[in-house]
């Protein structure tokens, strides 16, 4: 609930706050080490992380009380088995509908993330393309951004195709 | 008789302020195919499953003064126990088999688990067995069926695999929970004769819940009446069909639509509907729906032992007048 709650910019300074400035952890900005790759990370991530656990969490409840995880029960299965094997699993086909949404907008939403962190990406790009009118820049991020959406969605009807096997004959 | 495979005596099932079964005492004997039948809520599955700890411990308070099974105490028996024998010594089949089967794993895998887990065979030739299991249960082509899921399977195949599961742990008793409802009537005689020709050959016991009268004087050896979370009359299954003895048992046998009845003549329903299972009941619990009911219904009537094998709960059998 809390990371639904807090906003990407306001996270992403107080990590640099305490990681980076108090604690030295991590680099305050940048992208020359992998370990600058943490930080905006994180903060990247942190809405699509609560929106999916929640997913998830929701998820689990409603297929636990099944027919067929009674039906598991009824075989004497271990409960490790029915949790991980047989509710998981179906519990997991809404989520990576979800994930690959999730992973659209961390595409839009990359732009706020490397303003703070100063890191060279595409969304600063494309907004510096705007501001010095540099057309075919604009156009070449535009597609770029538009191919990896495609790739993204492409990618989860393959593996929504992999796990539900209702989906691969109609 | 030898000595009973279940023994049931006083079972209490509480949900909260929900008391869903009250006193329910019965057995079965080896080969024995006790038939369960009453109306939807009176407390027919809800014993089955308690009998083998399947509610959440959390919400269902289980109580009972004997919970025998082949002369062992299931209540003090661990979680770990009841799994041990849920599935290997007690197969359970279920009323509606697409709900009961995970949509996202193959047949021969979901039977192959069993096998498994109880009889402590390795993937492959736990496979093997899972494809003799469906051939034994009628499936045809077995060996390509195995590799399928269940929504590509028509209802009574379903059926067939939920019983291959059922089997796989080779049980002592088996329990099935209205095994045919969801299914046409002839997938369901098909069903039905190959329970009872499994039955014949292996000889379990067998506990059969239906309300499908018709289909119980075909199964069943003994037949038990539930009413309202109790046992209102319990008697070998043909003189539970010449002569029912409760008032609430005659009322159900009055109620079916006839084809041999004169045209016209209406199936006859049981007026009023059954009490609500959250709130105590005192006296007779079919009382208020009873036709014969006089002043001593006020009071709980004891489950009565009358002539071979025939027990009943009601006043007027006790000779007891008005």
């Amino acid at each position: 609930m809390i990371g639904l709650a807090v906003p990407a910019f306001w996270l992403g300074l107080m990590l640099i706050l305490i990681f980076a400035v108090t604690w030295q952890f991590f680099p305050v900005s940048g992208s020359d080490q992998a370990s600058s790759l943490v930080l905006p990370a994180l903060t990247l991530s942190m809405q699509s992380t609560a929106r999916l656990c929640r997913l998830v969490r929701s998820g689990m409840i409603e297929v636990l009380n099944a027919d067929f995880i009674r039906t598991a029960r009824a075989k004497g299965l271990f409960e490790s088995r029915i949790v991980w094997v047989h509710a998981l699993r179906n519990a997991l086909l809404p989520v990576v509908t979800m994930a690959g949404l999730e992973l659209g907008d961390l595409i839009s939403s990359a732009v706020v993330i490397e303003a703070i962190f100063a890191w060279p990406g595409i969304g600063r790009l494309a907004i510096g393309a705007v501001s010095s009118r540099d057309f075919p820049l604009l156009q070449g991020t535009v597609l770029v951004s538009a191919f990896c959406f495609v790739a993204i969605n492409l990618f989860v009807d393959w593996l929504y195709h992999r796990i539900d096997p209702r989906v691969r004959n109609t | 008789m030898s000595r009973p495979l279940l023994d049931v005596k006083d079972l209490d099932v509480r949900f909260g302020p929900l008391h869903a079964v009250r006193g329910v005492s019965f057995s079965v004997a080896p080969g024995e195919t006790l038939g369960v039948v009453g109306e939807s809520g009176s407390g027919k599955s809800t014993t089955m499953l308690a009998v083998l700890g399947l509610h959440p411990k959390r919400q269902a308070n289980v109580a009972a003064d004997r919970l025998e099974f082949d002369g062992e105490d299931l209540l003090s028996k661990s979680d770990g126990q009841m799994r041990d024998l849920r599935g290997r010594r007690v197969g359970l089949i279920f009323q509606d088999p697409l709900a009961a089967l995970n949509p996202l794993m193959t047949v021969g895998k979901q039977i192959g688990e069993v096998l498994i887990r109880h009889r402590g065979l390795d993937k492959q030739s736990a496979r093997g067995e899972a494809v003799k299991l469906l051939e034994r249960t009628g499936v045809p082509d077995p060996m390509r069926r195995a590799s399928q899921f269940p929504h590509q399977f028509s209802g009574g195949m379903r059926q067939r695999v939920m019983i291959a599961i059922a089997l796989a742990g080779r049980p002592d008793l088996l329990i099935a929970d209205e095994p045919t409802t969801a299914l046409d009537v002839t997938v369901q005689a098909e069903i039905v004769r190959l329970i009872r020709d499994i039955q014949q050959a292996n000889g379990m016991g067998l506990v059969w819940i239906t309300h499908d009268l018709a289909l119980m004087a075909r199964v069943a050896d003994r037949v038990m009446v539930m009413y309202a979370g109790a046992v209102v009359e319990e008697a070998p299954v043909d003189r539970l069909y010449a002569m029912p003895r409760h008032p609430y048992t005659a009322g159900l046998l009055g109620s079916i639509a006839r084809l041999d009845q004169p045209r016209g003549k209406r199936a006859r329903a049981i007026a009023g509907t059954p009490p609500a299972m959250d709130q105590p009941i005192s006296g007779c619990a079919f009382a208020p729906r009873c036709p014969v009911r006089f002043d001593k219904c006020a009071a709980a009537p004891p489950l009565v032992s009358l002539d071979e094998g025939v027990r009943a709960a009601c006043w007027r059998l006790t000779g007891e007048q008005a």
